[in-house]
């Protein structure tokens, strides 16, 4: 399993052997991730082909920078 | 039981203008459980009416000198200092450096909109012995804060920029730059209509949480088990979501 995180949202589910680039396109919409969203697994940058490995855990970086209405 | 909390002598709130509710907050909080704390307010920004939509200032004028009027006339007993300057690289008079109203022992509220300053901010803090720095934003409909706490040396959470890539490499630009073409907010509102005008007081509320959370912890002699140091909380569709420190077994 591999745990998925954006801002508030998270969802564990079934996705070893699947890139990043393919989680993000699931994601994308539900949870609203930037299309300039840096993607980190456990921790550490990587690309769009990485391959995801059981548990790993992949955040995509959301940016709340600001103390304002605009995003 | 009595409630048992520490007494932080001195907090520090950088950038008030959408976070105007947290040293109003802070203060609330001071004059019950700690009226000998000292307050400064940082900003270099100035409210104007046509910035009511998102800010509350009674009158217009620098917002830290503004702030610490309103705050005096409600807490009149508690010790408020104005700094009407942004942090920055010391270039211009109208900029402060961290270090200049930054000390060991203090409590920040980081309330800045760009990530130069914030790593400007880590980078002195990182210096210090003891620093308590929470930082608050928002993105939309989610507030998030970020807790950073370091005692006699020693991290006991990770500084921002070991997980915010903007903070560890940031892009834009300085304070005063920064802050010079904004949109006005009520453009942006009118142009995608997907804000939540109550996202930022939470990240005020959800900033004082922690502190509080803090100095309790600190009291009973527990920081190292402080609950979180990334909190998300999604004020739309109700979901919060907090990243811990792993647990020693």
């Amino acid at each position: 399993m591999v745990t998925v995180v954006c801002g508030a949202d998270s969802e564990t589910a079934n996705l070893q052997g699947r890139t990043i680039a393919d989680v993000r396109n699931l994601y994308t919409n539900v949870f609203n991730i930037a299309p300039d969203a840096i993607a980190k697994v456990n921790g550490k940058q990587v690309g769009p082909d990485y391959k995801l490995q059981p548990d790993d855990k992949v955040v995509f970086e959301k940016v709340a920078n600001k103390f304002r209405l605009a995003a | 039981m009595a409630l048992r909390l520490t007494n932080p002598e001195r907090s520090v709130v950088v950038g008030v203008g959408g976070g105007w509710l947290t040293p109003v907050l802070l203060s609330f909080f001071n004059s019950c459980f700690n009226p000998e704390a000292h307050l400064v307010l940082v900003d270099g920004g100035i409210f104007t009416f046509d910035q009511t939509d998102h800010e509350f200032f009674f009158r217009p004028g620098n917002k830290a000198k503004v702030s610490a009027e309103f705050i005096r006339w409600c807490f009149p007993h508690l010790s408020v200092e104005a700094v009407p300057k942004y942090v920055g690289v010391v270039e211009h008079d109208d900029v402060v450096s961290p270090a200049d109203i930054i000390r060991s022992g203090d409590f920040v509220f980081q309330q800045v909109d760009n990530a130069r300053t914030k790593n400007l901010i880590e980078a002195h803090v990182r210096t210090l012995a003891d620093i308590t720095v929470i930082s608050g934003g928002t993105d939309r409909d989610q507030a998030r804060i970020l807790v950073y706490l370091r005692r006699k040396g020693i991290d006991i959470t990770p500084p921002l920029s070991s997980y915010c890539s903007d903070v560890a490499n940031p892009t834009d630009e300085s304070p005063a730059e920064k802050l010079k073409g904004v949109d006005g907010c009520l453009e942006h509102v009118r142009k995608t209509g997907d804000v939540h005008p109550f996202a930022m007081l939470t990240a005020s509320v959800l900033m004082l949480d922690a502190f509080y959370m803090v100095c309790r912890q600190e009291a009973a002699g527990r920081l190292a088990e402080f609950p979180y140091y990334e909190l998300w909380h999604d004020v739309a569709a109700g979901r919060c979501r907090a990243e811990r420190l792993p647990v020693n077994l």
